[in-house]
């Protein structure tokens, strides 16, 4: 291991049980292998197994803070437990240098009954620091957890926000040389998040490494310096912060389109706002998305221009017609919104029956990357009928130009400037 | 850059030299004091903190266990045989005694369970759970007893000055019940059938073993069994040193804590190396 190594991970495996009744008897199998001396064959999934980790590989030297990304499931947790040393590697080899702290547990152990105080030995014992660390941090874990009088109250007398507070302070005491940080940043209010924020960023001048687990990517951006992303349990991108999040948003992007594009996945109650009764006119065959060949797509380039498209059926001439056509992001909150008849433009009269092909083309459309479901109305210009419809099976995505990250609602240029004013 | 380097492999407890093994296991014993006393005091003391009556509860189990013992003595339902004592006063030291065992065994057979609040979020010796398991047990024992020796006394029966040796008498039945214990410990945790088994036969060995008769049986297959049954001794000796101020059988005696001990380093080391395993399984 090289000198400013701290943690070094080598082909680092995990397995779990999918089924709690196969999981018990590998379990007693492993147990009875283990205690019989047996080395168990770890390189092998059995049925019903998989890998939680695979093929783990980082390193991380003195003042690195790195973040791990992923979506629920990939893995995050698990590779924490396995650096933290609870759980077991199944193969591979992790190597620390220093004692590793986790502000994954937060209020461990806390008892009800017992006071704040109390509390505050108990728990900063549990996390490893001494009575005599304990008796020199006490006055600055009191101040960090900022709970007043109730310091001398049972913690079941605490709001849930105190008892937070109080744990958080605890452990971000604990000060040791590899600090994990496990998605906690989102407790309490603003003052304490920004304390925390504070807090962290002092320690990070101080300690080896940090390694912060997170969904929430804008801290993620500020506070490390290097990214990897698991994806069911392997790392698939190891490499500088923003590249790393622009790329997780893009996998993230991913999964919710394919989610979106399965059909009847979504609530029955919006499709139906928009699906209205056939009143035997229109019918709405058709909405999305096409390049310029007219070829169906489900993912353009930002900055680029959208080319919207609506099949439909007309089952009776009309006098004329007016269309609206809307883009909505995942919230359903319409992030474009065009009519054809906006400032007179286009009419569209006298229809004879049969089958019509309607094109929308928005030379730049400024979204920001995200999904986007299309929406369509056609409109009788004399009666003023309406027939509308959403398809969220036919959403498309905006696909990030490697810099972007998701942010606002329109994709703009910005140039900064500071004036000294004094 | 002097700091300590941690390595996790697999299988890694098991590459541990015999020996090597019970000096870390007892070197994270001495380490985690503070963390023993800190998690005792959070259990022990606050386990009846939400009671009106507190730690008089202590108290009211043994005393419940006499106006059994006496009733059924006083009804005849129970006939010993010759004890050469008050039979309730017999009988009071020896079912503690045997609570003793009973409680050892249970202490050690929660050694997991007991930390399950925060084994999956923080590192720390699992060992130490033992320890402050078998310190809460010892704690509760003492009071309890301190209120028998107090009715022996009542009955006539002035205890002998060897009681001062009680601690060391009752060694041997801390290291078969935390041994068997243990290992329970690691399994329940995977599956329950095996403690609910062996609840099941711990039930069965009360009978089997001379805690509420006496010794001197008249039935053969009885006396075999007693014979070779560890605790006859085990409990046997540590209830005759407290009202008859004896200490017979010594070499089965000693037979039988050599026994303990070996079923207790046994189990010890076989709970380190496959805890860890078992943890995962906690979820």
């Amino acid at each position: 291991m090289q000198k400013d190594t701290v943690l070094k991970i080598e082909g680092l495996y995990k397995k779990f049980c999918r089924t709690l009744k196969r999981s018990m008897f590998y379990g007693s199998i492993d147990i009875a292998k283990s205690m019989l001396g047996i080395p168990y064959n770890s390189d092998n999934l059995r049925k019903n197994e998989f890998w939680a980790l695979e093929n783990i590989n980082l390193e991380l030297r003195k003042g690195d803070t790195l973040g791990i990304i992923g979506q629920n499931g990939s893995g995050k947790t698990t590779l924490l437990r396995l650096i933290n040393g609870i759980f077991p590697p199944d193969k591979g080899r992790i190597t620390i240098r220093g004692k590793v702290g986790a502000l994954i547990s937060i209020g461990a152990g806390f008892h009800p009954h017992m006071t704040g105080r109390e509390n505050i030995y108990l728990n900063g014992t549990i996390l490893g620091m001494s009575r005599k660390e304990l008796n020199k941090k006490l006055d600055s874990i009191i101040d960090f957890a900022d709970i007043g009088d109730f310091l001398d109250s049972p913690v079941s007398t605490y709001s849930s926000g105190m008892t937070v507070r109080l744990g958080f302070a605890i452990a971000i005491h604990c000060e040791p040389d590899i600090l994990i940080v496990d998605e906690i940043l989102s407790v309490g209010d603003i003052n304490f998040r920004n304390k925390s924020l504070r807090k962290m960023s002092e320690y990070r001048e101080k300690a080896n490494a940090i390694i912060f687990v997170s969904h929430n990517l804008e801290q993620v951006r500020i506070l490390c310096n290097e990214v990897i992303i698991l994806d069911r349990g392997k790392i698939i991108f190891t490499g500088s912060t923003h590249e790393g999040i622009v790329q997780y948003q893009e996998l993230s992007r991913d999964i919710r389109l394919a989610n979106f594009r399965k059909p009847k996945t979504n609530s029955e109650i919006i499709i139906s706002r928009w699906e209205g009764e056939e009143n035997g006119c229109v019918e709405i065959l058709d909405i999305g998305v096409c390049n310029n060949e007219n070829d169906k797509i489900n993912a353009i380039e930002m900055n680029s221009s959208l080319n919207l498209y609506c099949s439909f059926n007309l089952k009776k001439a009309v006098k004329g017609l007016f269309f609206s056509f809307s883009a909505l992001n995942e919230e359903y909150k319409p992030c474009i919104w065009v009519m054809s008849n906006d400032n007179n433009k286009k009419s569209f009269n006298n229809l004879g029956c049969g089958r019509y092909r309607l094109l929308l083309k928005i030379n730049n459309h400024h979204l920001i990357p995200g999904i986007y479901i299309p929406n369509i109305a056609i409109r009788d210009s004399t009666s003023g009928e309406t027939y509308e419809r959403l398809l969220p099976e036919n959403s498309f995505k905006v696909k990030s130009n490697g810099v972007t990250l998701e942010r606002g609602i329109v994709d703009v240029e910005a140039d900064w400037f500071i004036m000294n004013l004094s | 850059m002097d700091q300590n380097i941690t390595i996790y492999e697999p299988n890694q407890r098991k590459k541990i030299g015999f020996l090597m093994l019970y000096i870390v296991m007892f070197k994270n014993i001495i380490k985690s004091r503070e963390l023993m006393w800190q998690l005792f005091k959070r259990d022990f003391l606050m386990s009846y903190k939400k009671s009106f009556f507190g730690f008089s509860w202590i108290f009211v189990s043994p005393i419940i266990g006499i106006i059994s013992w006496v009733f059924m003595n006083f009804t005849g339902i129970l006939n010993p045989g010759d004890v050469g004592i008050p039979y309730p006063a017999y009988v009071l030291i020896s079912s503690s005694i045997w609570g003793l065992f009973m409680g050892f065994y249970e202490a050690a057979s929660s050694t997991l369970s007991a930390g399950s609040g925060f084994i999956m979020q923080v590192k720390y010796p699992h060992e130490v759970l033992l320890i402050k398991q078998t310190a809460q047990h010892l704690a509760n024992f003492f009071l309890g007893f301190l209120i028998n020796i107090i009715v022996i006394i009542a009955f006539g029966v002035i205890p002998s000055w060897k009681i001062v040796f009680f601690p060391f008498v009752i060694l041997p039945l801390f290291l078969l019940g935390a041994g068997i214990g243990l290992i329970i410990s690691v399994i329940n945790i995977v599956a329950i059938d095996f403690s609910a088994l062996f609840n099941i036969l711990f039930g069965l060995l009360f009978y089997i073993t001379p805690v509420i008769y006496s010794s001197k049986t008249e039935n053969k297959l009885l006396a075999t069994v007693i014979k070779y049954n560890p605790l006859t001794y085990l409990i046997g000796n540590a209830r005759d040193m407290i009202i008859y101020g004896q200490f017979n059988n010594i070499s089965y005696f000693a037979y039988s804590s050599l026994f303990a001990l070996f079923i207790f380093l046994i189990s010890w080391r076989l709970f380190y190396i496959s805890e860890e395993k078992a943890i995962e399984k906690m979820i």
